[in-house]
Order: structure tokens, then sequence, then C-alpha cells
């Protein structure tokens, strides 16, 4: 920067020459003082815009980084960005204590006529100011004389050719910073931002969404509102496209604006149901459907007298309200036995989770009393205290058993329900069944004898068959164990044979005293009893209520010699020879099943009357009257939609070629085009990409592209069946193959195969 | 047996010894003639006499320059004994080092263009236009080592003369053999059998695809390994199926197979038995959803019969009391069971056996019998060692069946039993023989609707599918043009058979997938009068139908570039068929001595060598003469 040098005046050079007085030298010296002071604020003012300069530049690249990275409308990271920078340079560019002197050197540097002195002129530059005492003895006469020489010199410069003479790099520097802080600002504007997952599969939804913005002119603008149900808690939200997730239950707005040519505008459910919109202003129209299954939605636009656009298919996916999921905490396990005179308390202890919110629960008890036939049951409900959040919560009742019913000879059963909020109808969960029954009420069928330490399995267990395999698995297990632990399982079998021996015997009105029958001794050996010279089975004994009317008498044989078995296997297992009563358990067990059998009942399952017998047609082969099935039998009929699809696919061939005008006429008629259609759009509905890439090509199938020819391939494929019926081989024609055949068939004489 | 001989006739080597002798001994005469040293003139330093310490050195190395001189002029060649004729052919695959090791051999090497897609041939190798060119250009040749994949079918077709092929490369990662069938009845799986080549250390899968059927993959491992994939078109019509071979790391390869499925009525069904049974009555339930044809006849007792019809227009149950000729044309497969059979007049036996013999199938559900027997035919029946109860599963080509108790016992395999169902051990379940124009089968398998109601009704069908295929008459179709399986390729001829025509030749059309139409001869065949052939080159890729009418056959033609690993796998077997075949008569093969130039670079070197020591001793010995020396 080369500024024309100021040079000092031939007046100031005559002054200086003649020898100015001291007071004038002095004014000149605080003159030139104001001057370089002047110079110097000046000097920092242009510092600090230059440092305002850069700190914008730098500012301005933090500001579009913050815009483009932020998330959107949180404008105080721009800010901050854009702000901080300028201030920070503030900041570092206050004043130095250097900046005078700098001065000083900066104009001898530039300005010859200073001869390298304007140093003199800071020199306590208090001192020179008018009114104070004359400079002090530390500048020697000269320098003094040269300071005066050069206040002059420099006040005779025009002030503000030295304000330019000011350097001007920090200035240039700064505006360097700020356009480079603009143009990688402009860059960052210009690239593509990284987006969030959350926009990234916005844009990919819109992208694969056919309807996305307007892409027919037809349509000005398509805005979709879902409101989900209120009790959800979801806002409402708004869509551009048709292919759109819906809660179960939302009411879906359509509102589509139109080019004037447009007169009507129809929603097409599904590929067969249309839903006019309503007018709702001027080329605005409207529709309002509450959605309760997933959907498949095209956008139709009718012109005066034909169809203006129909949008591709959409899916209009549905997110189904789940129900509630229950977890019962406490109790742990299944019957709970509680003492029937003090049942006490139960504590219910569950937890609860729903999608949208619990609505309630409650504990539902169904009290069983009394016994035999004679039970009565009772049912309450008990509500309990939850929150109606979706969160999962655990909510704890106490149950009195005593306030419910629960006494000796009744069992309590409890569940608990909980239901949502759905509407109309809430979504219900049962939790397992908890059985309360009192302890220590059943009853064994016999009196047991006493004495014998066991460990008693219900009796529901106990079975001839099941002591059979104790019985072999202990004389499998009887090398390993001890003496004393092998009689001791060896009683305990024993003891259920003696249970079950009882148990049937009461069967046959034996009498038992502490376990042991007291009836006659013939009776528990099976021996028939009868005059003598009459063989046994063909007495009939009369004086027996029992054998007159229980049981015939084969079966009461039988059940005789059963028991007598039980009694040799019970002796045996008894004295710890579990070897020996092996063969008496398998009689009594076979001699059980024949009785088992002797009372078995045939009752056929009846839906009608049938024909009556003939019975002098019986086994004589006369077929008259008796009708076939088959022509009672529907007619299998082919399915229409795999005829259709068939024939559009031989129409299609493989989508290579365009159609024959004889394929335009036979198969696109449209009968078989609303066939296919809401075929296609179930498959489509169910999840098949295939079937929804199939349905535009559906619309124009004689002009279609290959691609989308080649699409309606591939959908009309998926609703062709795999086919069924067996196949023939195919015999080469020509006579070669069939002397071959016969050669070959004729080669091997009958019966010689094998 | 080599011989080192010379390329310069003896004249020359002659001369050029002469004149290195007489350079030689003029150089020696110089360096050892002793010389006066010349007069010091005035001012000058006095030049002493050189010192000739280095001569013999000198003139030795000036030995071996002349020498090394002689022998390049009077190049050396040595005899490499070959066989009169033999040349190198260099196809697709073939490296740098099959030529280097021809030209080593002494023998001319010639290379073929490579098709697209094909290895190119190595740099340098000169290029023949085609393999007939062989013949045209050099006659001489008469015996061909082949190096690299070897010659395709065709190219061996135009050459007569005799190969040697050593071993081929390995074949790179890709399809190297694929078979299908190009025509299905509507309802039979379409199989393709293949071998895949080059799979990498991570295996490789191999699947078929296509729009008209269910996408099947299989895993296979490294190497070349065979596969077999099988799925069932749900539709008729021309279809168009990918097979697509990947591996980790490769390029997937993709090739197209083609396959026209024709709807065919499908075969009718005649059930006897001598009471309605859940197996009789599976196969009703599953024939009658199926479409296809089926009755089936019981008879409780002597004269007593109860029939049903499911999907034969015309034919009541009624009309099943009695088995007639006429009745029995009407069903292609009769099922009957022993006791049945046993039923049966004299009247239906010889009617049941004039059908069998006329082209009707027969399976004979064994039952318990012991050795059953069917028309006069025994069939033998072991029981299994161990006896009890066989839990078989049937093998299928491309897995087994769930399990199925059976009776312990197998059919005794025989020389004419053709086995129908085996299971995994390799027991024989069923089997069949032809009997006159038709089948009579047998079967252990029993009470195969249990499959169906534990829920592997795939088996049942599975495996009454291919019973009632194998067995049921053969469907009689009218002659057709056929085409040997494999992929068909633009530039690559492509022969179609037709067999039955008697009399007229029949009319060989071929229309592009343009719609042109191109008419060709038929030549007919030497030993079967019958059968007629053309052969044809597409030009362009899509379908082409070959024939007409009934005859006609689509076949879809793949680009030149398609089927590569195909191709050189072909080139190999053909080559190598063409090394086994016997009717190449290998003449009488003459040796003769061929010149094979030595390299000429030893001798060169030689020289180099030799002249540079020269130079060294004639530096080491300048400085030393040219200081000046210390007078003594």
């Amino acid at each position: 920067m080369s500024q024309p040098l100021p040079r000092p005046s031939s007046h100031d050079t005559l002054a200086l020459e003649a020898g100015p007085t001291s007071a004038n030298a002095d004014a000149a010296v605080a003159a030139a003082a104001e001057v370089l002071a002047r110079l110097a604020r000046r000097w920092n003012r242009r510092r600090q815009h230059a440092a305002a300069l850069a700190g914008l530049g730098v500012g301005l690249t933090l500001a579009v980084a913050a815009y483009r990275l932020a998330p959107p409308a949180s404008w105080l990271p721009v800010a901050a960005g854009l702000l901080l920078p300028v201030v920070a340079a503030l900041l570092l560019a206050r004043p130095g204590r250097a900046t005078s002197s700098a001065l000083g050197e900066h104009l001898d540097r530039r300005l010859p006529p200073l001869a390298e002195s304007s140093g003199l002129l800071l020199v306590e530059p208090e001192a020179s100011l008018p009114g104070r005492p004359s400079p002090p003895a530390t500048l020697s006469p000269l320098q003094r004389l040269q300071r005066r020489r050069t206040a002059l010199a420099l006040l005779a410069m025009d002030e503000r050719a030295l304000v330019r003479l000011l350097p001007w790099r920090p200035l240039h520097r700064g505006l360097a910073v700020l356009l480079a802080g603009g143009a990688s600002a402009a860059l960052l504007l210009a690239l593509p931002a990284p987006r969030s997952p959350a926009a990234r599969a916005r844009a990919a939804g819109a992208a694969r969404s056919p309807a996305h913005a307007t892409p027919t002119p037809w349509l000005r603008a398509l805005t979709v509102t879902i409101e989900p149900p209120a009790y959800t808690g979801r806002p409402s939200r708004v869509a551009r496209t048709l292919d759109v997730a819906v809660e179960e239950g939302a009411r879906v707005r359509w509102r589509v604006e139109v080019a004037p040519a447009v007169r009507t505008v129809a929603l097409l459910l599904d590929e067969s149901l249309p839903v006019p919109l309503r007018a709702a202003g001027p080329r605005v129209f409207t529709a309002v459907e509450t959605v309760r299954a997933p959907r498949l939605v095209r956008l139709v636009l009718l012109g005066a007298r034909d169809v203006l656009w129909r949008s591709p298919p959409a899916r209009l996916e549905l997110l189904a309200d789940r129900a509630p999921t229950l977890e019962l905490l406490a109790p742990k396990a299944t019957p709970v036995e509680r003492p029937a005179a003090r049942p006490g308390a139960l504590a219910v202890t569950i937890a609860l989770a729903d999608d949208y919110g619990v609505a309630g629960a409650e504990v539902v008890s169904t009290l069983a009393s009394g016994s035999g036939e004679q039970v009565a049951f009772a049912e309450r409900r008990l509500p309990l205290a939850v929150r109606p959040t979706p969160a999962r919560q655990v909510v704890y009742a106490t149950i009195d058993l005593a306030t419910y019913g629960l006494a000796a000879e009744s069992e309590l059963y409890l569940r608990v329900e909980v239901r949502d909020r759905r509407l109309p109808a809430p979504n219900v969960a049962r939790s397992p069944t908890i059985v309360v029954r009192p302890a220590g009420t059943r009853q064994e069928s016999a009196a047991l004898g006493a004495g014998i330490p066991v460990l008693v399995a219900p009796e529901l267990f106990r079975s001839q068959r099941q002591i059979l395999i104790d019985t072999e698995q202990l004389i499998a297990a009887q090398p390993r164990l001890s003496a004393a632990e092998a009689l001791r399982r060896s009683r305990a079998i024993g003891f259920d044979q003696r249970a079950l021996r009882m148990r049937y015997g009461t069967l046959l009105g034996q009498e038992l005293e502490e376990g042991r029958p007291t009836g006659p001794e013939d009776e528990l050996g099976g021996r028939e009893a009868g005059p003598p010279g009459v063989p046994g089975g063909l007495v009939h004994e009369h004086d027996s209520a029992e054998s007159a009317t229980f049981f015939a008498d084969p079966v009461r044989r039988r059940l005789r010699a059963m028991l007598a078995a039980m009694w040799d296997a019970e002796g045996t297992l008894a004295t710890g020879v579990p070897r020996t009563a092996l063969p008496h358990e398998r009689t009594a067990l076979r001699l059980l099943k024949e009785v088992q059998q002797a009372d078995r009942v045939y009752v056929p399952k009846t839906a009608g009357e049938g024909a009556p017998l003939d019975p002098s047609r019986r086994l004589g082969g006369e077929l008259r009257g008796v009708h076939d099935l088959a022509p009672r039998a529907p007619e299998r009929a082919a399915s229409p939609v795999v005829a259709a699809a068939l024939a559009l696919l031989a129409a299609l061939d493989g989508g290579a070629t365009p159609l024959t005008t004889t394929a335009r006429d036979g198969v696109l008629a449209p009968a078989a085009l609303a066939i296919l259609r809401p075929a296609l759009a179930a498959r489509a509905r169910a999840g098949s990409a295939a079937a929804l890439a199939a349905l535009p090509a559906l619309d124009d199938v004689a002009t279609a592209t290959a691609a989308q020819r080649q699409a309606l391939t591939r959908g009309l494929w998926e609703l062709v069946p795999p086919p069924q019926a067996p196949t023939r081989s195919t015999a080469p024609a020509g006579s070669l193959w069939k002397r071959y055949r016969e050669r070959l068939g004729a080669a091997a004489p009958p019966g010689g195969g094998g | 047996m080599n011989a080192l001989q010379w390329g310069a006739s003896p004249a020359e080597i002659g001369i050029a010894l002469g004149m290195a002798l007489v350079v030689w001994v003029a150089v020696a005469a110089l360096e050892l003639w002793p010389r006066s040293p010349a007069p010091a003139l005035a001012g000058e330093r006095q030049r002493l006499p050189r010192r000739r310490t280095g001569a013999p050195a000198r003139l030795l190395l000036l030995a071996v320059a002349l020498f090394a001189l002689v022998v390049l002029v009077a190049r050396p060649v040595r005899l490499v004994v070959t066989g009169r004729g033999d040349a190198v052919l260099l196809t697709p695959g073939a490296s740098a080092g099959d030529l280097a090791a021809a030209a080593a051999a002494g023998l001319p090497a010639w290379g073929l263009p490579p098709a697209p897609g094909e290895p190119p041939l190595p740099a340098g190798a000169p290029e023949l236009p085609d393999a007939a060119g062989l013949v045209r250009l050099h006659p001489e040749a008469s015996r061909l080592r082949v190096a690299g994949f070897g010659l395709s079918r065709w190219e061996l077709a135009e050459l007569s003369l005799p190969v040697v092929a050593p071993r081929p490369p390995a074949l790179p990662f890709g399809l190297a053999r694929a078979a299908w069938p190009r025509r299905l009845p509507l309802g039979a799986p379409f199989e393709v059998h293949g071998q895949i080549a080059g799979a990498p250390a991570g295996g490789a899968t191999v699947r078929l695809a296509g729009p008209p059927l269910e996408a099947v993959a299989a895993r296979l491992p490294a190497g070349s390994s065979p596969f077999v994939l099988r799925a069932t078109p749900r539709g008729p019509g021309r279809h168009l199926l990918e097979l697509r071979l990947e591996a980790a790391g490769r390029r997937p390869a993709n090739a197209q197979l083609d396959v026209e499925v024709v709807a065919e009525a499908p075969p009718a069904v005649l059930w006897l038995d001598e009471a309605p049974t859940p197996e009789g009555r599976e196969l009703k339930r599953w024939l009658s959803a199926a479409g296809a044809p089926f009755a089936w006849r019981a008879q409780p007792t002597r004269g007593v019969t109860r029939g049903e019809v499911v999907g034969v227009p015309g034919l009541a149950g009624s009309a099943l009391t009695s088995l007639t000729p006429g009745l029995l044309r009407r069903f292609d497969l009769a099922v009957a069971s022993p006791r049945a059979l046993a039923a049966l007049g004299g009247g239906e036996r010889a009617a049941l056996d004039t059908a069998v013999r006329d082209g009707l199938g027969l399976l004979l559900r064994a039952g318990r019998e012991n050795d059953p027997v069917a028309l006069g035919v025994r069939f033998a029946a072991r029981p299994l060692p161990g006896g009890g109860e066989l839990a078989a599963h049937i093998a299928w080509r491309d897995g087994e069946s769930a399990a199925l108790p059976l009776p312990a016992r197998e059919l005794a395999p025989a020389a004419d039993l053709l086995p129908l169902a085996s299971d995994r051990g390799g027991r024989l379940l069923a089997a069949w023989r032809p009997l006159g124009g038709g089948a009579l089968g047998v079967t252990l398998v029993d009470d195969s609707w249990r499959w169906v109601l534990e829920g592997h009704a795939a088996d049942h069908r599975r495996l009454w599918r291919e019973t009632i295929t194998a067995l049921a008459r053969p469907a009689a179709v009218p002659p057709r043009w056929e085409v040997p399986p494999g992929p068909l390729l633009v530039d690559a001829p492509v022969t179609a058979t037709i067999t039955g025509v008697e009399g007229a030749p029949p009319a060989a059309t071929v229309r592009d997938p343009a719609g042109r139409l191109l008419p060709l001869a038929p030549r007919q065949d030497a030993d079967e009068l019958s059968r007629w052939s053309v052969t044809f080159w597409p030009r362009q890729t899509g379908w082409y139908a070959v024939g007409e009418g009934a005859a006609a056959s689509a076949l879809w033609v793949a680009s030149a570039s398609a089927w590569t690993v195909w191709r050189l796998a072909g080139r190999e077997e053909a080559t190598a068929a063409r090394m086994a075949a016997p009717s190449v008569a290998t003449p009488t093969r003459e040796l003769v001595r061929r010149p094979l130039p030595l390299p000429r670079w030893p001798p060169f070197l030689l020289l180099l060598a030799a002249l540079l020591g020269l130079w060294i001793a004639d530096r080491g010995e300048g400085p030393a003469a040219a200081a000046p020396r210390p007078r003594s």
C-alpha cells in the first residue's frame, strides 16, 4: 500500500530553522502526540473491524454447519455458531499496550521525514501536555530538539493521509477469512446433508410410495389425516401419500385437491369397493373412513366422461391393538391348599402391560361347594386398582378365602381378567386359574391299615399297571439298593397293591376290617360256590344282592380271581420279594382288563335316521335302488380365478410379446379382469409384493410396458396353485419304441419274474 | 535324440574359421614381435619400450572373441526328433507356457480364436481363422497337439486329424454341465441335473427360480460337484427359468433354462380291492381333488360289487361290476390287492391280462402275501433279518420320505425288475417289470395314508405320483422335433431330430424370434428310416420353433457369450472323446529331425565378455605405460 508521502511545508521548515520557542515546541509535541493517539485509535478500530470480519467468516461456516446438522427449527445452535466467533475475535483484538510504539515504528518506516524519531513523541506523553512542567531532563537537548522537529514534521502532514498510511493488512486478512468462510458456508449448504435414520426412512417411504407428491397434473395435493382413537393417546398426523400405517380404529381423512377438469374423485378400496369423495369446496374432495382392517387403496380421478387418472394401489396398513399381557407372579404354584378351618388370605400378584394402557382388571372367583353330584357354583368379581398406563405394572390383591366361602368340601377357582381400552370391544387376557382347596380333605376310598409309614400317592395315580411298572423298576434296581431300602420300597408297592385290592373289593361287597377282608374264605380264593354236582358258572346265586344285580356271573368270577391275585402279590411284596409278586400282578392286570372289556358299551354316533333295513335283501347282492355316491357329490368346479389367471398368462406369453387381438378380446374381458383384480388385491393385502406390483399393469394390459407385463406375469403366477394330478410318461412316437417294449415285455416268460 | 549341427554351410564355416585364424595370427605376430624403441625427440619425454607382459592373456581373449564370432556366423542348430506334420494348436485356455513349450519342441503353433467369453489366446500366437482353416492353410499338419480346453464338437468335425491333448487346465467357476427336459406334462417335476466347477473353499449355492415355480436351492461343496434341483411348474406355457450359481467372492453365474409345459390328460386309475380301505379312500381323495379320473371297485363277497367313479365321463359305478376289455381300455393303471385279483372271474382275468399286454399298468399291493403273484408272474419277497417292523424312509432322488411302518421284508432283486421305490437302506420295496406292452408292478409299501394323517401328505403324493407315472399306460404322442438336452447358443449348430415319421419326409421349418420362417431339408437316418434330422445355426437370441403343428417344439437360444464354462467343459469332453475314439486311425508316425536353432545369446555374451576383457587389459596397460617411471 503505497501512499504519497506527505512532505513538510516550507513554512514549517522555516519555523524550525528560526528556532521556535519552548512553549510553541511543547504545544507542537503535544499536538503531535494527540495525532499519534488518534492514529492509534484508528488503527485499533481497524484491527477490531478486521477481527470482526474474520470472526464473521468463521461464524458463517459454523452457523451453516449447525443449520445442516441440528434438528430442524432449532435456531440456538445457528445463532451461537454465528455470534460466538465474532465475540471471540473482538475480545482477542483488544488494543494492546504495544500499539502506540508499533504505530511509531510503522510511521518511522513509512515516513522518512520523521527521521526514525517518532518514538521521541511517545516518551512520557503526559509531560508534553499543556500546563505541565517542561519535559524531564531524561531527554537530552538534542533529543528534545529532534522531538520538536519530528512533531512539527508530523503536524505538517495531512492527517487523512496519515490515516491512509495505517496498515491495511489486518483488514485484508479479515476480508479474506470472511470470503473463505462464505465460500465454505455456501459449499456446506450445497452438499447433501447427512440425514437421520428417521428422515432416511421417511425418504425411503416417499420413494416407495407410488402416490407421493403429485404424480399427475390432475392431482394438485393429497393430504391424509390420521386420527388415532383417543384411547391410544397418540396425536393425529398428516401424510402426503396413500400408503400409511394407521392404528386400529383410527379415522382416516383423505383430502384431495384436483385440477378443474376433475369432476369426481373416488377411493377404490381393495380393488373392488369404490368410495366416492365428498366435495368440500372448489376442487377439494374429502372422505373419512374408520379403519378396522388393512386395505388396499387407490385414488381415482374422474373427468366428465372417463377416468382421468388412477393411482397405483397402496397398502393401508393396520397397527393392531394387541391384547394386554398378564403374568401371574404369585402364587407360584397351583393348587393352593389351606386348612379348611382357617384358610386365611391369599396374596395374588400379577404383572400387567398393554400397548395403549390397561382399562381394568378384576379377580374372578368361582366357588364350587358341595360334593358328589350336589356341587353348586358361585362366581364373584373383585375389581383391582390399575393405572391406565401402557407400562408394565404390578398389581397386588389379597383374597380373604373365608369371605369367599372356602370351607371343607369346597374349592375356589381364581383367575385374573384384564381388559384394555380397545373400542368397540376391549381385548381381554386371562391368567391361569388358581385352584384353592382345603387341605387334607381328600379321603381314601378304603380304610388302610395303620402301621405302614409310606408316602401316600394320590389315589388317582394308583393302578394295577402302575404297580406292575413299579415292581419291575424295583426288580431292575434291586442289585444297586441296600436290603433295607429294597424292603421299604417293596412294602410301599405292597401298600399300593393293598389299597387297590380294597378298592376293587368293595365292588364285590367285601367287608373290610383294618384292611383285611372279613368275607368267607372261598370268595377270596375265587372258588365258585354252588350245589355239588352242578358245574360252576351255571349257578345263579339268588342269595347275594350284588351277584344278582350288579355283575354278570363271568365278570364276578374274574373279579374274584383278580382280587385273589392281588392278595398274593400284596403278601409277597410285604415280605420284600418283588420278583415272586410279578406273575400275580400280571394275572391281576389281565383279569382287570378283561372285566373292563366286558363292561364296555358301544354307543354309535348317529346323526339321523338311517334307511330301514330290508332283511330280505341281506347278502343277496341285489343293488337295485342303491345309488352311487358320485352323483350326490358336488361337481368339482375349476377355480375361476385360476382359469382367468392362466388364460391371461397364456395371452401374455411371459411378457415377451405384445398381446394378440384375439387375446385382447377373449382374455381382457371385464369379467375376467373383475375376477383377477380382487384376487390379486387379497394377495397384496396379505403382503405379496408381486401381487401389489401386478395390479397397476392390470389397469391396461393391452398397452402395458414389457416391465409391467413381467410384473403382471409374476403376480398372476402367484394365483395359480401347484398342479396336483399325476402325469403319464410319454411313449416315443413310431414303431421302434413299440417293438422295443413288446420284445422287452416278452423277454421274460410269465412266472419267471423275481 | 538331439544332435548339434550348424546352420551355415561348411564353406561359410571354413571361410569364417580361416579369417579368424588369420586375424589371430597377425595380431599374435604384432604382439609378440620385438620392436626397437623410436628415437626420442628433443624436448620430449623419452618413451620407454612398452612392456608386453599381458600378451598371452590378450591373445587368449582374442581367440575367445574370434571363436564367439565364428559360432555366431556358423549358426548352430539342435536337431529335434518330431513326428512329420506334428503341430500345436492353441485353444482357449492355452497359456504362454504352452506357446513357449511348442517353440522349444520345435513345433509350429497356431491358435484358434476364442468364442465370446472364453479366455483369450496367449500373446504372440499366430491365429487361424477357424479350425477348418488349419487344414487349408497348413496341409502339412497331420497330427495336432492341443493346448488349452480343446476343440468344440463342431470344430472337431472339421478336423479329421488325430488329436493329442495333455491334461486341460482347471475349469473356472461356473456351470460346467446342465441337462433338463425341454417339454413337460403339467404336474411333472422339472428336474435340472448339472455340475458346477471351480467352486471356492466356502462352497457355492445353486438356485433355480422363475415366476411359475417355487424357488429351490442347493448348497454345494468346494470344487466340482454335481447337483439336482427339482421344482414343479404351476401352469402350462413356455417358461424361461433362471439357474443362478453364487459363491462368496465370485461373480454369480446366471443361465436361462427353457421348458414348455403342456397340459395333458392325467392317467385314469382303477382301484380293485376286496373292501373299501383307507388307502384307496386317500387316493380317491387326492385324485378327485386333483381332477384326475379314478374309480374303485370292491367285492366284499362273491357276486356283490360296490364301486364309485370320479372324473370318468360317461362311466357309472354300476359299470364296474365286470372288468371288460372295453372298460379297461378307459384306464391307464389298475391297482389291485391279491385278494381282489384272486376274486376275479376267468373272463375278467383274461381281460386284465390282455389289457396289460396292450399297455395297461397293473400294480399289485402285496399286503401280507409272502410271494405275491399277478397274471402268472411271481414276485419274490423275503423277510428281513430280525423281523419285526421296518420304519421305512423311502429314498427320493433329492432326499427321503418320513418314516412309514411296514412289515420287515423286501423284494428280492431280479434281473428283469426295475426298482420303483427303495428305502434309504437300499431295500427294494416296490418294483416293476414290463409285460407285453404294459407294466406289471408290485409294492410292499402299504398304508401310505398314514403319512397324510401324520402331516406328510407330500410324501404320499410323491410316492403315488412316481408310481403312477412309471406304471401307467404311456401317453401316445405324435412325432415331434426334439433337440438334445443342454443349452442352445447363437452361432452354434442345433440338430433337431424327429422319430416315428413313416413314409414321406416331414416338413422341417424353423421360425426365428423375429417370426421369419426358414425351410430346411431333413436328412434321413441311415439305420432307422423313420428318424429324420435337421441342423441349423441360430443367429439371434430368443424363442425358436422347429417344425409345425403337433410336431413343433419351442427352443430358447441363448446369446453366444452365455454358458462359457459349459462351453469350455464341452471342449474338454469333445477333445477327450476324439482322443478316445477308435475310428480315427492314427497314421504311422514318421519321425523327422527338425533343426531347432540354438539361442544366439550365449555366443554373443561370450563375444561381449571377451571384448570387455580385451578393453580392460588394454586400459590396464595404458596408464602403466603413460606414467613417468622413476629413473634408476
